[in-house]
């Protein structure tokens, strides 16, 4: 079950002094406006702390310490306690994170903050795909690829060695002129020449008594087989070795520079270290201040993007090995011929010196191999190779005459052979067998985890461009810019890609303005959520919308409301037009409205029980706060005012800086006569409602100015309350009945639903 | 969508390899709990090649057979 948010504490955390709730006892969205510095991020730190261990931000500065309200007293311990509609709730301080809410969110996305929102975006495709990987669990999977490519590496080369060996074994048999496939015929006639019966089987030849027929000094026939026997060996092995292989380790040796196995035995370090003093709060590396639930985060990403180096090493060094096993085999081979043919008497030529032994040091100490000489060591091979076949060849054996002695040490020096071969070939038949099994798995598990990859880029890919468009119609642009998608780029990196007029865009920086940009985190995000989330089923929005105009403002609210509306969704923010189009549009969401904040007391809340600022001043004014509820009138009808000259792109003399929230009624007023003038359709609409314009400007001056009430000279309670239900009335003009939707400009100069066009109509004078 | 645990992703890799036999297909299972690395690597080849615990090719009568 994915569990909601029913209640958040805090206690001596971040912008919260002494204690303060927030109670969702339906497990319902929560929608907050406030301006900045009114504690509204204190409330997505609570969550980020709770269910991660860290605010990140602080994490990353090392100020894991600020979590504490500076002013706190003593005795009040820094605290947050999260209550769910399941079993992930609980509380939370400095020294004891909640374990199992950490374990299950660990993989979950669920917040999203505006001074954080083009991180995933930003990242390299590299850091994509480790992000990706952390996501899926995909590291587990991922081990075991590299398992089994090592074993099936190492199954290869016992393969090799095996087929090398039965190769050998089978120049033995045919050095005595038979063919192996004839070894069972060959030896019975031999058999028969010795006066035994045929066998059935090369095992059962092993029971004949032979010895009685051998006694004395092995003869020349014996001594001829064996020289034979190495003559055809020698002949028979494969002297070359993989010196590319060599030539490749060397260059990713050369690739990982010192700084990288610096840095590698650097990060392993810390890694043990955070291990051994898990309360630690110092980084080990800098001695900066750092928590170490982050330190290990920050270390295991930083090992993730040294892992694609040290996989090409991996894989370079695993040839190398097969090469320096190849060497050494070849140099027990000599040494082994070299006995033998000692024992017929024969001095073979001095081998070349032995290089295996080198090869093996250079990998183990990640040095480059000199291959210059294992090329002249292969040369000097193949040359005592020929010169051991001349010395086998010249040697002379005394012409002896058949005999039954004879026959049987050539029975004996067959059934060796042939034995030999037998096993030899069961062996090569075995590992060929045994490798082909590993190599069917691991290939069946590269197509299965690509595929897996694929499917779940498959996936996201489809939701974020579906999404996307939602921001982003593909009408609305003449179709230039869509079909946003995650893509594998190589074998570990995903990235972003757009069609962007007719050409595939990847990464998206280079074409993408930061608005764009930050709509396609926004939808990554809530993508990702929607694709992987198993444990929560709430997204935290932190002002996610600061570099979208009113237009996308309201798509993005639009997406909220109808895409999400069975997450639970906690929007935090500072701007008055999306809270207000968020809030003229749902229903059950507990919505407030930070009016402050001070360092006693932290945030003051006020809950906005779906009041528009007009109920809240009538509801003023029947209280009799006369002036108050003028003032709240006024900042009424200038919020309408603002957001009508945004939405509809008023033209308005430029003003510098916070300075265009400062507007006063009248220029806002003339802005949006000005406007409507210009336009064919606005003429008439104008001619309308220019009498309630006037009044308006009329009240800005003198019913809803807050300097006469303070003064005592304002005015009535009548004259407020008909001001009152003006501005309400010019509100409600702009607002559609049926979606809740503002009447724009934009998408055939419609409300959202389409039933209201622009201009709106005007309701006829009672 | 369901993530997928290095488990069940070899389950469904071995569901894809035919001719496996029942006791090395436990065997590699087994193996998957075991902490990543060389040993494990070692642990997979063993159990691969049929002479380890769970693998072997149940003898086809190919050691010292005839060589015809």
């Amino acid at each position: 079950m994915r569990e909601r948010l029913t209640k958040i504490t805090m206690q001596a955390f971040r912008g919260v002094r002494d204690v303060y709730d927030i109670d969702l006892p339906q497990a319902q969205s929560l929608l907050m406006y406030g301006d900045n510095g009114t504690g509204k991020s204190s409330l997505a730190d609570a969550i980020e702390w709770f269910f991660t261990g860290d605010i990140e931000l602080l994490a990353k500065e090392g100020r894991d310490h600020a979590v504490r309200h500076l002013g706190a007293p003593k005795e009040q311990a820094t605290l947050v306690a999260i209550g769910t509609n399941g079993e992930l709730g609980g509380s939370c301080t400095p020294k004891s994170p909640n374990k199992l809410a950490i374990d299950a969110a660990s993989r979950e996305t669920f917040l999203l903050r505006g001074r954080t929102i083009a991180d995933f975006v930003d990242k390299s495709k590299g850091e994509k795909w480790s992000a990706l990987q952390r996501l899926l669990g995909l590291g587990a999977i991922d081990e075991l690829r590299t398992d089994l490519q090592k074993a099936r590496s190492e199954l290869k080369r016992s393969r090799d060695d095996a087929v090398a060996k039965a190769e050998q074994a089978a120049a033995a048999v045919r050095a005595q002129n038979v063919e192996p496939d004839a070894a069972l015929e060959a030896l019975a006639r031999l058999a028969r020449s010795c006066g035994f019966e045929p066998q059935a089987r090369i095992d059962d030849y092993f029971r004949l008594d032979l010895k009685s027929l051998m006694s004395g000094a092995p003869p020349a026939a014996s001594r001829r087989a064996t020289n034979a026997a190495i003559a055809a060996e020698i002949g028979a092995t494969k002297l070359d070795v993989d010196v590319a292989a060599l030539a490749k380790w060397n260059e990713a040796v050369e690739t990982v520079s010192a700084g990288d196995a610096s840095e590698i035995d650097l990060l392993a370090a810390a890694v043990r270290w955070v291990k051994d003093h898990p309360s630690s709060k110092t980084c080990p590396l800098c001695d900066k201040k750092i928590g170490s639930d982050a330190l290990r985060a920050r270390l295991a990403e930083m090992l993730s993007a040294l892992q694609e180096k040290s996989s090409r090493l991996l894989s370079a060094e695993q040839a190398a090995r097969a090469v320096e096993g190849a060497l050494a085999a070849r140099e027990q081979d000599r040494a082994r011929w070299q006995q033998k043919a000692r024992e017929i008497g024969l001095d073979l030529p001095r081998a070349p010196a032995s290089v295996a032994a080198t090869v093996k040091a250079a990998v183990a100490g990640r040095k480059p191999v000199d291959v210059a000489a294992i090329e002249a060591h292969v040369a000097a091979a193949r040359a005592w190779a020929d010169e051991a076949k001349s010395a086998l060849a010249s040697q002379d054996f005394d012409a002896e005459p058949p005999s039954a002695r004879n026959q049987a040490v050539e029975l004996g020096q067959l059934l060796v052979a042939a034995k030999q071969c037998a096993d030899a070939e069961a062996a090569a038949l075995r590992a060929e067998h045994a490798f082909e099994r590993a190599d069917a798995i691991f290939e069946a598990c590269q197509a299965e985890q690509k595929k897996y990859v694929q499917e779940v880029l498959e996936k996201i890919s489809a939701e974020v461009a579906r999404l996307f468009e939602r921001l982003h119609p593909l009408n609305s642009n003449g179709g230039h810019i869509g079909s946003v998608a995650v893509e594998t780029w190589g074998d570990k990196g995903i990235e972003l890609a757009v069609d962007f007029y007719g050409q595939r865009q990847r990464p998206l920086h280079g074409v993408l303005s930061e608005s764009y940009m930050n709509s396609v985190a926004i939808v990554l995000f809530l993508a990702m959520a929607r694709t992987f989330n198993e444990h929560l089923e709430f997204l935290v929005l932190d002002d996610v919308v600061n570099s979208f105009d009113v237009t996308h403002r309201g798509r993005l609210s639009d997406l909220f409301i109808e895409e999400f509306k069975d997450w639970q969704l906690v929007v935090l923010t500072h701007d008055r037009y999306f809270f207000e189009q968020i809030r003229r549009r749902v229903k059950g969401w507990a919505t407030f409205q930070v009016l402050g904040w001070s360092y006693e007391r932290g945030p003051s809340l006020r809950e906005h029980r779906g009041a528009t600022d007009v109920d809240a001043a009538l509801e003023l004014l029947d209280a009799g706060a006369t002036g108050d509820a003028a003032r709240r009138g006024r900042r009424g009808l200038e919020h309408v005012l603002k957001e009508l000259c945004e939405g509809l792109e008023v033209p308005l003399p430029y003003k510098r800086g916070n300075d265009n929230e400062f507007r006063e009624i009248g220029q806002l007023i003339a802005g949006l006569r000005r406007l409507l003038k210009e336009d064919s359709r606005g003429k008439a609409f104008l001619a309308a409602i220019d009498g309630d314009l006037r009044a308006l400007e009329a009240d800005a001056q003198s019913v809803l100015n807050a300097e006469a009430h303070a003064s005592d000279q304002g005015a009535s309670t009548m004259e407020v309350r008909s001001t009152l239900e003006r501005v309400r009335a010019f509100d409600g003009l702009w607002t559609c009945e049926q979606c809740g939707s503002r009447v724009w400009k934009e998408g055939g100069v419609r409300c959202r639903c389409g039933a209201t066009p622009f201009p709106p109509p005007v309701p006829a004078k009672k | 969508m369901q993530r997928q645990s290095a488990r069940s992703f070899l389950e469904e890799v071995l569901a894809k390899v035919e001719g496996l036999e029942p006791s090395v297909r436990a065997a590699l299972l087994d193996a998957v709990d075991d902490k990543p690395g060389a040993k494990r690597a070692a642990k997979l080849a063993t159990i691969l090649r049929g002479d380890g615990d769970g693998g072997g090719d149940g003898g086809d009568g190919g050691k010292g057979s005839s060589g015809a």
